[in-house]
């Protein structure tokens, strides 16, 4: 089974290179696959020095559309399994195979990687944890399902999510609605238990000004979302 | 309407329906983008030309001035306008997207082949 990790990374000279290391200790039978979204710094460098595969976007995307280039990477090469893992080190390769078993266990078309069921590890903000909350609730709300962290970005899926992703993923702050995308199209998803930690360093991409925007962007895309079932 | 606002409105907009075909036709403006521009401008044009048809829509809708009649008719076509030209960034940002995605790949491609041939 040909499995890839895709890495979207903006200005992450600083932690790239770690998250590349942890993933070759904890997760060896994984493909490493770097999105370089026209970061401004070393990244590109770093990761052509030493020899990690990288894809150079020609110019800023912003997230959805370079992990957007992930799974079409993934897609094209015939991989049967894509993660997402983000470049600034929140997320641990450890849990990895956990999620690919967890994938095949259920038989689930995407395993989402949630900080919320056992409570461990860093637990981010009480104000993005209301926002999150509020989000799960949504959700619930529309589809009936509960999703513990549906913004998590450390989520496994399988071909068939693969293929709907490279055909279309939203640009900015993608998680929430293509949760309920994947649950309109009766695809199946579970949640498993990780441990995320804080960011190793530089600043994370949601500011104090953008969540007003992020909050309302990301409710209405939930809803519309929605209608488009 | 006084019938020299009306002169003066009619020149406005023929003026403006000359710029906006030399601009076509120095490949300057897309025809597909400027046909919003030309329907706008020959709608204006008509409820210029006969205020009877002017002032009996004024009537129905229940606006006192034929002239506000004429700002309110302006401000509706420009929100048009403006809402194609969102509809055509959207596209294009979605294109240029695709575009950068399919770059990225195929860089990647090369890159790969030429090693590979490298270390024939």
């Amino acid at each position: 089974m040909k499995k890839l990790v895709i890495i979207p990374a903006f200005n992450e000279e600083a932690n790239i290179l770690n998250v590349v290391k942890d993933i070759h200790f904890n997760a060896p039978n994984f493909d490493i696959l770097v999105i370089n979204d026209n970061s401004s710094d070393n990244t590109l460098a770093l990761c052509k020095k030493n020899n990690i595969r990288i894809l150079n976007l020609p110019f800023n995307l912003g997230i959805g559309g370079a992990v957007q280039s992930g799974y079409l990477y993934a897609y094209y090469n015939d991989y049967d399994i894509a993660v997402q893992l983000d470049g600034d080190g929140q997320h641990d390769a450890k849990f990895l195979n956990a999620l690919v078993d967890k994938l095949i266990a259920d038989d689930a078309d995407m395993v989402i990687g949630s900080r919320f069921i056992e409570y461990k590890g860093y637990q981010s903000s009480v104000m993005r944890r209301l926002g999150i909350r509020w989000f799960s609730n949504l959700i619930m709300l529309l589809t009936g399902k509960r999703i513990s962290d549906p913004t998590s970005g450390y989520r496994l899926c399988n071909r068939c999510i693969i293929k709907l992703f490279a055909e279309e993923y939203p640009k900015d702050y993608p998680e929430p609605e293509t949760v309920i995308k994947i649950i309109n199209n009766k695809m199946i998803i579970v949640e498993s238990p990780v441990v995320m930690r804080e960011r190793q360093s530089g600043k994370s991409s949601i500011s104090l000004i953008k969540s007003v925007y992020y909050m309302s962007k990301v409710s209405l895309s939930i809803f519309i979302e929605y209608l488009r079932r | 309407m006084p019938y020299r606002l009306q002169m003066i409105v009619i020149f406005c907009i023929v003026f403006s329906l000359i710029i906006l075909t030399r601009l076509v036709v120095k490949k300057r403006l897309e025809m597909k983008y400027a046909l919003v521009w030309y329907g706008s401008g020959f709608i204006l044009l008509i409820f210029i030309c006969f205020p009877k048809f002017m002032s009996f829509l004024t009537d129905l809708l229940g606006i006192e001035l034929p002239v506000n009649m004429v700002f309110f008719m302006g401000f509706i076509l420009v929100l048009a306008i403006v809402m194609t030209l969102t509809i055509a960034i959207s596209r294009a940002s979605e294109k240029a997207k695709t575009l950068a995605q399919m770059v990225a790949l195929l860089e990647e491609r090369i890159e790969k082949i030429e090693k590979e041939k490298e270390n024939k």
